[in-house]
């Protein structure tokens, strides 16, 4: 007997639009209903409003669906009626875990096009800043993945050594998540005095406690059992989605904009990038986890080497860029973040486009999630790291 | 029930005399023991939750709650009086009726499996016969009550927990119970103070130290406290919940007085497996082995103590339940939540091959020895 | 474990690159442009998809990196997309530029979507804020980051920043609206321009010339702003009396009888203080001439800040007599914001010209000419408002 004969002969017959849909899925003598699960916008999995719509067989996903745009702010738009200067505080708003890395990226992007020369000072302020926000965005993701998975204790150690951290960053610009110290031509002001010392402490704590996390978080071995073998990416599909970050370099690519495509002055440092083997969420995990430790190390050379001398250069009445565009990659914590700015000889900007990294991270969500389960599908959710407003602008 | 139990039943199956059956009446014992369960129901879960609270606080480099009552202990009392006053809400789709009696099944078990723990020489309201089998029956039960609220909220993810849940209790009460039967031959009765009296008297085997049971029966130890975890869906067993998937699990649509039923169903259930534990590994109200409670004269040391013999051994059984309680706590902060096909693997494929293996050396032993 | 930059010996320049698609593509590439770090090929449409596949398969390209896919407003021509594409064997990175087809009314462009995976959302973002249509995408609907029901395409250049429309900046706290100098430029509102605070001002005083022509049945202002309307300036002065001027357009729908006295009063009023400001201005001029001739610059600024104080002080007393009126306050916000930076401009004109050398005083005078004309078709406006607001009293009263 067919799968259909049972099936008729079990159920009345109902005419199509009428009663429940059943379908016969995989096994044919249960009869299951494929159903949509709706990961929805305010869910404790994702963090900010991101929605994934699932189908679902039981506990498998079949499908998966991310709806995103509920967050777009509509940044792109508002830098066109916004001058050179103002620009870099909108964009400190996209990536809130890296609004430092954010501005440095637009602050490139302006002096490229302007053709405008940045003291070797500023320079090596900006890579160790835009050191400890990486360390900083990477600390929130470490305690984040674990309480998808059910680890409550790895986000109150990552929230202690954030906000030392963020008590550094705080004295030297003011802010604790929206730095706005990055300027066309340079810093804003210089670094307050004593700021290294107290810099070179944090680091020394910070790697002190590092330990902890691979002990309690990597080496748990629930941990490795919920994360290793979930979500492989491979490194051709990746690379074709745009992939960039931790998550490509999970993959097998050490493809980091710091060691491949230096900018500032990365090309005199030693920028070590670590990488996983098959790209699951477990190497994802670890090459975060590794990525602390070279932002650590990359701290203690930038201490050695940063010259005395102005931070910034004097900037016309009229902020004003050439007809022209030109595009501007960085790597931001979560990934490449480039800036395209088109000008035509005005004062704002006739097109900036932000390419975020989420944007494109998020884009392999689907691919990841087709046949995992629900908890490996929430598993992965938290591995590809991303940032809500990064996504959406 | 319990009416039925210590009223009817009792005099068939009773075996020690309670402290508490006072004088010749039928009535004033009933109230006494009656009062005990629901002392020791109410009080106890949140003392228990206390320490959660305080222990995991300082584990996770934070301290915990301070502000309501004296270094914050009255935290959860003030919760109990917030979660009395919220709103009841009823989702419109919901099958009313089991909606609201859910928690209600899955804590009515609860509280009765109290009736035959002993707290200490003599503190019980009853104890049965055949105690150990009672107590694994009646704690079954609740399942009942998970199941019918997952079923009920009329929630996808409530009905993915209460699905999962079902799977996962009844997975572990296989390794439960064998890890039990182990100890109920060893000691050579069912009865929860006759297991506690066994183990006072028990010699290591081919030695004549006296231990507790929890030493030649480290294994089934092992097993039967990560089978009660997984029983009580603490972390890392807690798919069923499964916050950061499910919403809450089976308890997404509950709010007010029902939610806290349910989380009281929880401590309390945290509450009696420790004290199950105490009582057939850790040698119920003995301060170490060998050692009687002072004021203690009759039954080696075990009955008929004085005053403070009672209560040395009340706070002796109530120390020991604590302490398996943080350790529940202890493994809930280390650990994430294992994977619904990871736990039944670790049930079946690990959890029962061990259980059967504890059996059969336990009953080697005790036909050798 | 792979690595990058494996071929970075072999990468190939930005001629040989050209050259070498030139090879395969033939007519396909348009030009090539190498500016600021980038180098930029301009493709046609119809070989737009060829050109991605070329860039993926061929081996001594190698782009394998689909890096983004975003369009870029080009005037009159239509919409631009600009792709980008980065070898990570040899570090090159190339820019593909294509004008869609369609011009702005139906700009399309094939689909890159089956060359590079990630295309697609790229794609769907494109057609989400320009309204580029990609042939063979799998789905360009629903949208993806504004709202399913959205109208219109918000990158577009003639899609106005609706909070620049319903509530300009005060002022020129903006620096795109000051010179060199600091002196306030007028522009031409040209394509993807906000409107600046002065066309709205323009749009109020033309509206309050309707509200001052005699009583005959007049038009009623088109409340509500039309979207697709291509002229900001029309779209400024709809939204502008749909929003701002409450008053006014009541105005020609109360056709009540007009008191005359109370209207009397308020012209004669009017006219009083603006003889007073007249006088100040004049006295003003003249000490700072005298203070110009003799060379002495920092006092230039408290007797400006004086005039501005005495119009402030001016204000009150009347919008007095209107005071019950319920637009009062939002009609005076806006006016006395804008006389203030009006004889902030003033002054700064004047502290300029009185800070530099003598032949300078012809275009001070002629800014101060241009400012004191501004304020006095401000003082009108206000007395016309004033007058309506008793009007419109005075028809409640009646009915």
């Amino acid at each position: 007997m067919s799968d259909l004969d049972l099936a008729q002969q079990v159920l009345p017959a109902t005419a199509p639009g009428e009663g429940i849909a059943v379908e016969l899925v995989g096994n044919g003598d249960m009869q299951t209903a494929d159903m949509s699960l709706s990961i929805g916008e305010a869910h404790p999995a994702t963090h900010g409003v991101f929605r994934i719509v699932l189908e679902m067989d039981g506990e498998r996903v079949v499908d998966a669906h991310p709806v995103i745009g509920y967050m777009h702010r509509g940044f792109e738009k508002l830098a066109e009626h916004r001058d050179y200067r103002q620009i870099k505080a909108l964009v400190n708003r996209h990536d809130w875990l890296s609004g430092f890395s954010n501005e440095l990226g637009v602050a490139l992007v302006v002096e490229k096009l302007m053709e405008f020369e940045v003291p070797d000072r500023a320079q090596w302020i900006r890579m160790l800043l835009a050191e400890w926000n990486r360390i900083l965005n990477h600390l929130m993701f470490i305690g984040s993945y674990g309480l998808e998975l059910g680890a409550i204790t790895p986000m109150f150690y990552a929230f202690r050594e954030r906000e030392d951290i963020q008590a550094l960053l705080e004295s030297a610009t003011g802010g604790r998540l929206h730095f706005t110290y990055n300027q066309v031509g340079g810093l804003k002001i210089d670094l307050p005095k004593g700021f290294l010392h107290e810099s070179a402490r944090v680091s020394k704590v910070t790697r002190e406690r590092l330990p902890d996390y691979f002990d309690l978080v990597l080496g748990n071995e629930i941990f490795q059992a919920r994360s290793k073998g979930v979500g492989p990416l491979p490194m051709d599909v990746g690379l074709s989605i745009g992939v960039t970050g931790p998550t490509l370099q999970a993959t097998g690519l050490p493809e980091d904009s710091r060691a491949t495509e230096p900018y500032l002055k990365y090309g005199e440092l030693d920028v070590e990038v670590p990488v996983g083997s098959n790209g699951d969420a477990y190497d994802r995990f670890s090459c975060l986890l590794h990525r602390i430790r070279v932002s650590l190390d990359l701290i203690d050379q930038i201490h050695d080497h940063i010259p005395p001398g102005p931070v910034n250069s004097k900037l016309p009445k009229m902020v004003k860029a050439p007809e022209g565009a030109t595009y501007v990659r960085t790597e931001n914590p979560l990934g490449q973040l480039s800036y395209w700015l088109e000008s035509d000889g005005g004062r704002n900007p006739w097109r900036l486009k932000m390419r975020t990294p989420s944007f494109s991270n998020v884009q392999a969500i689907p691919y990841l999630m087709r046949g995992q389960l629900l908890p490996d599908a929430v598993s992965i959710l938290g591995s590809v790291f991303f940032v809500v407003g990064d996504i959406d602008r | 029930m319990m009416l039925l139990v210590t009223s009817g039943v009792a005099p068939l199956l009773a075996q020690a005399e309670s402290l508490l059956d006072v004088g010749d009446s039928f009535l004033l014992p009933l109230v006494l023991k009656l009062a005990l369960v629901l002392a020791v129901f109410f009080v106890v879960p949140l003392v228990a939750g206390y320490v959660e609270h305080k222990a995991m606080g300082r584990m996770q480099h934070r301290r915990g709650p301070v502000e309501a009552g004296p270094f914050g202990s009255l935290q959860l009392v003030a919760d109990g009086i917030k979660f009395i006053q919220k709103e009841d809400l009823i989702p419109a789709a919901a099958d009313k009726w089991v909606f609201a009696i859910a928690p209600g099944v899955a804590l009515v078990p609860a509280m009765l499996v109290i009736v035959v723990l002993p707290f200490g020489p003599g503190v019980f309201a009853l104890d049965l016969e055949l105690g150990l089998f009672y107590v694994l029956s009646a704690s079954s039960v609740s399942v009942l009550g998970v199941l019918m609220g997952g079923w009920a909220s009329a929630n996808k993810f409530s009905l993915f927990g209460g699905l999962r849940a079902g799977a996962q209790l009844i997975a572990y009460e296989l390794p439960l119970i064998l890890a039990a039967i182990a100890v109920a031959v060893q000691a050579g009765t069912l009865s929860l103070v006759g297991i506690v009296e066994a183990q006072s008297g028990f010699m290591l085997f081919g030695t004549d130290v006296n231990v507790w049971y929890v030493f030649p029966q480290l294994l089934g130890f092992g097993i039967f406290f990560v089978a009660a975890m997984a029983e009580l869906s603490r972390p890392p067993f807690d798919m069923p919940i499964g916050d950061s998937e499910l919403v809450f699990g089976y308890m997404t649509e509950y709010s007010g007085i029902k939610y806290a039923m349910y989380m009281l169903t929880e401590y309390a259930g945290m509450v009696s497996m420790s004290a199950i534990m105490v009582v057939l590994y850790l040698g119920g109200w003995q301060i170490l082995p060998g050692v009687p409670l002072p004021g203690c004269e009759v039954g080696g040391g075990l009955f008929d103590c004085g005053v403070t013999g009672t209560l040395l051994g009340v706070a002796v059984t109530l120390a020991k339940i604590m302490l398996l309680v943080f350790v529940m706590v202890w493994a809930r902060v280390t650990y994430p939540r294992l994977r619904e096909d990871q736990l039944q693997r670790l049930s079946w494929l690990v959890l029962v091959p061990l259980a059967l293996v504890n059996l059969a050396l336990i009953t080697i032993a005790k036909v050798v020895f | 474990m792979s690595e990058v930059l494996a071929h970075r010996s072999r990468a190939l320049t930005p001629a040989e690159t050209e050259e070498l698609l030139r090879d395969r593509l033939g007519d396909g590439v348009l030009r090539s442009v190498v500016e600021y770090g980038m180098f930029t090929l301009w493709i046609d449409p119809s070989a737009w998809v060829e050109a991605a596949t070329r860039c993926r398969d061929e081996r001594l390209l190698g782009y394998d990196m689909f890096d983004s896919l975003f369009g870029v407003d080009a005037r009159e021509a239509g919409f631009d997309v600009v792709a980008v594409l980065y070898s990570t064997s040899t570090g090159n990175r190339i820019v593909l530029r294509v004008r869609c087809e369609g011009g702005r009314d139906a700009p399309t462009l094939p689909s890159l979507s089956e060359v590079y995976r990630g295309a697609n959302w790229m794609e769907r973002e494109t057609f989400d804020m320009f309204g580029v249509d990609f042939t063979g995408h799998p789905g360009l609907e629903p949208r993806i980051l504004t709202v399913e029901n959205f109208e219109g395409f918000p990158l577009r250049k003639d899609f106005h920043l609706a909070a620049r429309v319903a509530k300009p900046w005060p002022g020129v706290a903006e620096p795109v609206e000051l010179d060199e100098e600091g002196n306030v430029i007028e522009r031409e509102v040209g394509l993807g321009d906000a409107p600046g605070p002065y066309e709205l001002d323009k749009a109020m005083a033309a509206q309050a010339q309707q509200v001052n022509a005699p009583p005959a049945p007049a038009v009623q202002p088109e409340a509500g702003a039309d979207d697709d309307d291509a002229d900001p300036s029309a779209e400024v002065t709809a939204s502008a009396t749909a929003t701002g001027a409450t008053a006014g357009s009541d105005a020609p729908a109360a056709q009540a009888p007009v008191d005359e006295d109370r209207a009397a009063r308020a012209k004669a009023k009017a006219d009083e203080r603006r003889r007073k400001q007249a006088e100040a201005r004049a006295a003003k001029a003249k000490a700072r001439a005298e203070r110009a001739a003799g060379g002495e610059a920092p006092d230039a600024a408290p007797p400006s800040d004086t005039a501005a104080d005495t119009t402030a002080a001016d204000e009150p007393t009347t919008s007095a007599p209107a005071e019950a009126a319920p637009g009062a306050s939002p009609d005076a916000g806006p006016d006395a914001g804008a006389t203030e930076e009006a004889s902030d401009d003033a002054a700064g004109t004047d502290a300029s010209s009185a800070a530099t050398s003598t032949p300078e005083d012809d275009r001070a005078a002629r800014a101060k000419a241009k400012a004191e004309e501004r304020r006095r078709k401000q003082a009108e406006l206000r007395a016309a408002r004033a007058k309506a607001r008793a009007d419109r009293e005075d028809g409640e009263d009646d009915a």
